[in-house]
């Protein structure tokens, strides 16, 4: 298939060196299919047989286009991909493509730009665009009352954090301004037997954010703060002690070359050196602070958070964190570190080996707007409960690029999967996105990592999955990379949803349990793609190409020599079943495009295997 | 709103909550109870305790389930599922055919649908009219085909042509489940369907039909 709207050079300048071109499936890979197809008597159309089935509100368009026409998800992961290497910039305008939105130009009425005693030029050039964002959150949340704004927040958090068990969160929703009468209020309704009134009294409030004008505001504060940060880099001038100014949008803050310590709310706080302690570096609408902004030029600094809105958070407002240099930490008791809840955030670390931990809605998570963590080099630790490390809610997108370094992801460990696997943990992360079933669709969710040796580690829920009109995806460029869950994940679509893992480069090892490696679970889509690279795949059941309940599923692996290991081969590797009480069949794919592989469901190389209820193992013997 | 909250706080521990009389429990609340995230010990233990109170409530429970299937939460279908196939045939009927009349369509929906879990054909007359019904047709063609009522080919046979992926499937299993060779020309005008899992279904209703009369059974599936 042919790469869309993307420069020449950059296509001869992918082809000329070792990245890898993109998700999207190439001409053998797309011919293949076809071949593969054609073994079992179909064609590529058979592939968007109906699985948009639900009444969702809110749902993005492209989550439903991807359950009708599938190769329409690797389509999307190029386009990120390629966004993400080209110019980040570009995201922007890919996010209002997604979200279906409209860039806006506010009716704007800046107000003059108050004198600053240090780096005054610089300084009112960020003023007056923190103005603009300022205005376009205003429109962005005109239509709700400040009620229904303190409704929505806490019913998001009460639920995340399960008020309802834990008094500790209780206490953080209360030390966050939310009364205990609406904690109790909305722990109430979530024990009514029909959840529908009060799923609608969410979703009409939900409805009123006019998104375009969010995703805006957010844009024009991060355009503001990385500005900033370009032209403070040849400043010299810095002072001798933390200069503070007050402003209409807030205070904001020019430190010293020393260790300086921020632990309040500030519109802006620009730090040129120092091993700085920040504390309070978050936007939250609701205390009068809808804008935040952290500039820190050098050194290894300390994020931590000990509240339910913690460093890099947005919460009814825009938040932008920009780390250039040093081994920094970041830690959040509860959500942060690129974590936009009915608002933009995004924190940028530019260098350093780097430590990210939090419980939830962290490292790139959003409900209702867009949470961004974009680390640009070193080995980095990313650590989290749940719903972190690209993690999306309902209308948003949750995002986690890592261009380079060896890292290592964590997702578990907090919240046990009651009633399903007891002694594991839900994750809902690395590129999960998550609706809100049946009543409204989720988001778009990816964990981009480029370069170096990763290590991903989930349980329940992880590593490009998606739940109920929502697109979870995890691209890793390249590198020799492990990858380890247990059920729902590494390329998984499950109930109405469409999930994707794609890996360029390296010999990657792939571990799961059920429903993992190319799987798709009820009317949904789960892709795996992997490049090259001699590549160890194991799972127990319902993996490895394997679409259960009437769903597509499809796993190709373009080159090396493979190992395909199942302990029931009979419910993997390209196996459909017969939809149960549906009683209808599946499409299931797992092709092998190169080298001498082995199969424990007894393909051999050059195999056309035909599949129960229906699939296939498609296999290219090695060329001599 | 603070006694509320107090009284949450007691749900969560245990060594403080009261025992609860399940017996004396009204349907609402066991199904509280039962369709619980048991996200704590308590509320696991509380969950099965008025999952096996609704179970020996048998017939009373399922009415009230079924009465409420309009409602969108997941549990009141899983437990009207597991009930019917707890039940003897002559119990679960009766309420399920009562809700058959029930001014709701999903409630009328579901009782079609886990009619067709049991053999009964005598009550085809029953569900019979819901073929023409745009809402009920699917489950209607799924029940009539598990009790393998003959009189019901004519009118299912259309639906092979319907606009709607799933009730052209819906339909060929329906002939399929009941093996009038009457439906083969019908059958075989739609083997080229558009997707592989109209197409299967096809084959597969057509090879059964198709079988010589001696080896008719249930082999096909």
């Amino acid at each position: 298939m042919q790469k869309r709207g993307y420069s020449l050079a950059l296509v001869l300048m992918l082809s000329a060196c070792s990245i890898p071109a993109g998700p999207e499936p190439g001409t053998n890979e797309i011919a293949h299919l076809r071949h593969a197809l054609s073994a079992i008597g179909m064609t590529p159309v058979d592939m968007g047989f109906t699985k948009d089935i639900g009444k969702p509100r809110m749902a993005l368009p492209c989550t439903r286009n991807v359950l009708s026409s599938p190769l329409k998800l690797p389509a999307m992961a190029d386009d990120l991909y390629l966004a993400i290497l080209e110019k980040p910039d570009r995201l922007w305008p890919l996010f209002h493509s997604w979200m279906k939105t409209n860039t806006l130009n506010a009716e704007q009425k800046i107000d003059a730009a108050p004198q600053f005693s240090v780096l005054n030029e610089p300084l009112q050039a960020f003023y007056a665009k923190a103005q603009e964002s300022s205005l376009l959150l205003e429109a962005a949340f005109e239509k709700l009352s400040r009620a229904e704004q303190e409704y929505l927040a806490c019913s998001m958090l009460a639920g995340t954090f399960n008020a309802e068990d834990y008094e500790t969160a209780r206490d953080a929703l209360a030390a966050a301004g939310f009364s205990s009468n609406l904690v109790a209020e909305i722990v109430e309704e979530g024990m009514q037997l029909d959840p529908k009134p009060s799923a609608d009294r969410f979703l009409d409030a939900l409805e009123k954010i006019e998104m375009g004008a969010l995703l805006e505001a957010g844009r024009i504060l991060h355009d503001a703060a990385a500005q900033l940060r370009d032209a403070a880099q040849a400043l010299t001038n810095w002072p001798k002690s933390v200069v503070i100014a007050e402003t209409r949008l807030g205070k904001i803050a020019v430190g010293t070359e020393a260790d300086d310590v921020y632990d309040a709310a500030f519109l802006l706080i620009l730090d040129p050196a120092g091993k700085d302690s920040y504390t309070d570096a978050s936007a939250q609408g609701l205390s009068g602070n809808p804008l935040c902004a952290v500039v820190d030029l050098r050194g290894d600094d300390s994020y931590a958070g000990r509240g339910m809105i913690g460093p890099g958070a947005a919460l009814w407002g825009a938040c932008v964190m920009l780390d250039d240099a040093g081994n920094d930490s970041y830690s959040a008791d509860y959500t942060g570190l690129g974590a936009g809840m009915f608002g933009v955030a995004w924190l940028e670390d530019s260098a350093g080996d780097d430590l990210y931990r939090a419980h939830a809605l962290a490292e790139g998570a959003a409900f209702a707007g867009v949470g961004m963590l974009h680390d640009r080099a070193g080995d980095d630790l990313y650590q989290a409960g749940f719903s972190s490390q690209a993690s999306a809610g309902v209308m948003a997108i949750g995002l986690l690029i890592d261009r380079d370094g060896s890292d290592h992801y964590i997702a578990g460990g907090r919240e046990h999967d009651w009633e399903r696997n007891d002694e594991r943990y839900i994750s809902l992360s690395q590129g999960c996105s998550i609706g809100m079933r049946p009543f409204a669709g989720g988001g778009i969710a990816a964990l981009v990592d480029l370069a170096g040796n990763d290590s991903y580690e989930a349980d329940v829920y992880g590593q490009g999955v998606g739940y109920w009109y929502s697109i979870g995806m995890l691209l890793d460029a390249s590198g020799h990379d492990r990858y380890s869950m247990h059920q729902y994940g590494q390329g998984s679509g499950i109930h109405l949803s469409a999930g994707l893992l794609w890996d360029g480069r390296g010999n990657d090892v792939y571990s799961g349990f059920i429903l993992a490696q190319g799987s798709a679970h009820d009317y949904a889509v789960g892709m795996l793609f992997d490049e090259t690279g001699d590549d160890t795949y194991s799972a127990d059941h319902h993996s490895q190409g394997r679409a259960l309940n009437t769903a597509m599923a499809l796993l190709i692996d373009s080159a090396g020599t493979d190992g395909y290991f199942a302990r029931q081969p009979d419910q993997c590797q390209g196996v459909g079943n017969s939809g149960d009480k549906r009683e209808y069949g599946s499409l299931a794919l797992l092709l092998d495009l190169q080298g001498a592989d082995w199969y424990t469901c007894g393909a051999e190389d050059g195999a056309r295997l035909e599949r129960p209820d229906f699939g296939i193992v498609y296999d290219l013997k090695e060329e001599p | 709103m603070r006694k509320l909250l107090a009284a949450l706080l007691l749900i969560a521990s245990p060594a403080l909550a009261e025992p609860l009389v399940y017996a004396s429990m009204g349907f609402d609340e066991l199904m509280l109870h039962a369709s619980r995230y048991g996200s704590t010990e308590l509320k696991r233990e509380r969950k099965a305790a008025a999952e096996k109170e609704l179970f020996s409530r048998g017939s009373e429970a399922l009415e009230y389930l079924i009465n409420r299937a309009d409602i969108e939460n997941v549990s009141f279908g899983v437990y009207i599922q597991l009930l019917v196939e707890r039940l003897p045939p002559e119990e679960s009927a009766p309420v399920l055919l009562s809700a058959l009349d029930s001014k709701k369509k999903e409630v009328r929906k579901m009782a079609i649908f886990f009619l067709g879990f049991n053999s009964l054909p005598q009550y085809a007359d029953r569900v019979f009219s819901f073929l023409q019904k745009e809402y009920e047709a699917g489950v209607a063609m799924r029940t009539l085909g598990k009790w393998g009522v003959r009189e019901a080919v004519p009118d299912i046979i259309p639906y092979l042509r319907d606009s709607d992926e799933r009730r052209r499937i819906v339909a060929a299993n329906a002939l399929h489940d009941i093996g009038d060779p009457l439906a083969i020309p019908a059958l075989r005008a739609v083997k080229r369907d558009r997707y592989f899992t109209v197409r299967r279904a096809v084959e597969r209703a057509l090879k059964k039909l198709s079988a010589p009369r001696d080896v008719l059974t249930d082999d096909s599936k």
